[in-house]
């Protein structure tokens, strides 16, 4: 495998430090960060991206990884910090008054739940099917024709 | 005749009497009738043309290859928001719920008051919505696919709030219900630009080039005399080929953001009026989790809305769309994200949208992307919130166990009255607002006198030859869904540039 340089290697790190504070591994039985392939599936987004907005995510995730530490009052990376406070730091993010703090914090938990919510496993998990086949998509969801019929008035 | 990337990837120049720039809902009926009126017209559209087969439930991988700037584009000001342009062939028509709700009789008294174009307010305005319903086969959206989401929808806002709505009239025909409009209708039940209006153009004629991005318009004195701007290729956007397209004519159909930009990128702005205004609806989304299991991907994505009766410029509405997009602002992160994971089969959703008076610009940036920024005043919160917390009471009065917003200065997970009371507080303002920005208007504005840079022919003054068929015209917001308008203002407008009659009779 080619090394991906020095910033890559840096958004690869914001990368999995975020997914896993926000996809951690569960006792739920909810597929995790790892089972989601969070890391690849986001770099190949990335590849289809225009090379402006690449560049923009690129730059989030090194952002993330060299300065959320610091603005949740940890002298650290962020990837080096413990999933719990990563976690903390993400849900204080969203919800601070600072406006470029709270643009940080919905920009990755939207990019990260994007790819969560469109890997198989999670569309499985929370039970998403359709009432009718797309049978060239690649992307598989169960198939249900007859719902449509029996989800009326009264309920299911 | 359709021509795609490798068709046109070297590089081209051609003549037309008519250059129209964008293939959404105003470019493809201005298409239409240009050829139907017996002018060569040549249709340029940035993005590629989405078949069947590239209609994937994949969200991140669809936003990046068919919208501008990857589905990334977001609306600075009060409320930095995201906003979706489509960039494919048939624009938003192929990505939106396809509603087609004509203006409100009050907005289109509105309009003419403030703008003095009479036709806003007049039988030609009456007679192009009749024909464009007819084209596009516009009818309420049937209870038979409105799937349960739907009918709690309207139970809420109807049965409870005592707003009258109904199924909301689409372009749709024999829709199936599948829930996936914003990824495009595979099974072509949804009756988009790319399979009504511009097979109609090409059949008289018109020749479609697509992953064509106009970069300006070329001029010759006081006159638009064509287009110039480069191949795209998608995925991966490389730049390829130039290209030119001489005409006559130039109708700019580019959407509210690009149609100004372009503009702006020729020199080409009376005035200082071009991209001087923009306009977009606000509002915000509420959850309901309900004790039942919803399935609320089961059905037609917005099927049921109501105009409020008691929050003029309102808008309720049901929605959905891939869990991919909706929870990007739902729900936490961590272990109280993956908590409700569970919860989502149980999930009623309630736009609420509000015309309001929002105001911003549009200018071009370095890059040539739309730099756009909205000013949201703070009198609009009131009326935004009063609607949210009116349709968050009606779902908890239908034993909802709790609503969520998004809105982080209200209760997180809202399960009575006072807890919806917190949406009523002064502490909620504009910037805390959580929406996509999908409505924008009026960049352009139509006036009849030189306050705005279009007249009400729909030519840009100071220069002949060019012409606005999309959005960017709105002289204010449309308080409903802007595609009929778009599409019936774009007819006025084609047809008088074309000779045609404007009151001939649907067909």
């Amino acid at each position: 495998m080619t090394d991906p340089g020095f910033w890559m290697r840096l958004a690869i790190a914001g990368i999995t430090a975020t997914s896993e504070a926000t996809f951690p591994e569960n006792d739920l039985g909810a597929p995790d960060f790892e089972s989601t392939a969070m890391v690849a599936r986001t770099l190949e987004y990335f590849d289809e991206l225009p090379p402006r907005q690449r560049r923009l995510l690129v730059l989030l995730f090194v952002l993330t990884e060299l300065c959320a530490g610091l603005l949740s009052f940890r002298l650290s990376r962020f990837s080096r910090l413990p999933v719990r406070h990563r976690t903390w730091a993400l849900h204080s993010f969203r919800r601070s008054d600072l406006l470029v703090l709270r643009v940080l914090g919905d920009a990755l938990k939207a990019t990260t739940t994007m790819m969560y919510m469109s890997h198989p496993l999670a569309i499985e998990w929370i039970g998403e099917y359709r009432v009718c086949d797309r049978p060239l998509d690649p992307v598989k969801i169960a198939v249900r024709p007859a719902a449509l019929s029996g989800a009326t008035e009264a309920g299911r | 005749m359709r021509l795609a990337f490798d068709d046109v990837k070297a590089g081209f120049e051609t003549e037309a009497d008519v250059v129209v720039v964008g293939s959404g809902p105003g470019g493809a009926v201005a298409a239409a009738n240009l050829a139907r009126a017996g002018m060569k017209v040549v249709v340029l559209e940035a993005g590629p043309e989405v078949r069947p087969e590239d209609m994937a439930r994949d969200t991140p991988r669809f936003l990046a290859r068919y919208f501008w700037e990857g589905g990334l584009r977001i609306i600075m000001g009060t409320a930095p928001s995201p906003t979706m342009h489509a960039r494919c062939l048939g624009g938003g028509s192929v990505v939106n719920s396809a509603i087609m709700l004509p203006l409100p009789a009050w907005v289109r008294r509105e309009w003419r008051a403030e703008s003095g174009v009479a036709h806003f307010d007049g039988p030609e305005l009456d007679a192009a919505y009749a024909r464009v319903f007819a084209r596009c086969r516009v009818a309420p959206t049937p209870q038979a696919v409105w799937g349960r989401r739907n009918h709690l929808v309207r139970d809420a806002v109807q049965g409870v709030l005592g707003e009258s709505g109904g199924g909301l009239p689409r372009a749709v025909h024999d829709c199936e219900g599948s829930s996936d409009c914003l990824t495009g209708c595979a099974s072509g039940r949804k009756q988009s630009m790319d399979r009504v209006y511009l097979p109609e153009a090409e059949s008289a004629g018109a020749e479609v080039f697509t992953c064509c991005q106009v970069d300006r318009v070329l001029t010759r004195g006081k006159r638009a005399v064509g287009v110039e701007g480069h191949v795209v290729q998608v995925p991966g956007w490389q730049k390829h080929g130039r290209f030119r397209v001489y005409a006559k004519h130039v109708v700019m159909a580019a959407g509210t953001m690009h149609t100004p930009v372009i503009l702006q990128q020729s020199g080409i702005n009376p005035r200082g009026l071009v991209g001087a205004t923009l306009f977009c609806h606000i509002g915000g989304g509420l959850v309901g989790i309900m004790d039942e299991v919803v399935d609320p991907w089961v059905g037609a994505t917005q099927g049921w809305g109501a105009i409020s009766q008691e929050i003029r410029g309102l808008k309720y509405e049901g929605l959905w769309a891939s869990p991919a997009a909706l929870m990007v602002r739902w729900g936490d992160v961590g272990r109280r994200f993956v908590e409700r994971l569970d919860e989502v089969k149980r999930a009623a959703v309630i736009a609420c949208v509000y015309r309001g008076d929002v105001h911003g610009t549009v200018k071009a940036s370095r890059s040539g992307d739309p730099n756009m920024r909205l000013w949201i005043p703070e009198h609009n919160v009131a009326p935004v919130m009063r609607g949210m917390k009116r349709a968050a009471d009606a779902l908890l009065a239908l034993g909802a166990r709790y609503v969520h917003t998004g809105i982080v200065s209200v209760v997180d997970e809202m399960r009575t009255p006072a807890d919806t009371e917190s949406m009523l507080s002064p502490r909620v303002q504009a910037k805390h607002l959580a929406m996509t920005m999908n409505h924008t208007f009026g960049s352009c504005r139509m006036t009849a006198d030189d306050r705005g840079p279009v007249d009400p022919n729909g030519k840009l003054r100071g220069l002949d030859g060019l012409y606005l068929c999309d959005a960017s015209v709105f002289p204010s917001p449309s308080a409903v869904n802007p595609q009929a308008t778009i599409m019936a203002l774009s007819d006025i407008t084609s047809r008088k540039l074309g000779g045609l009659s404007l009151d001939e009779a649907p067909s």
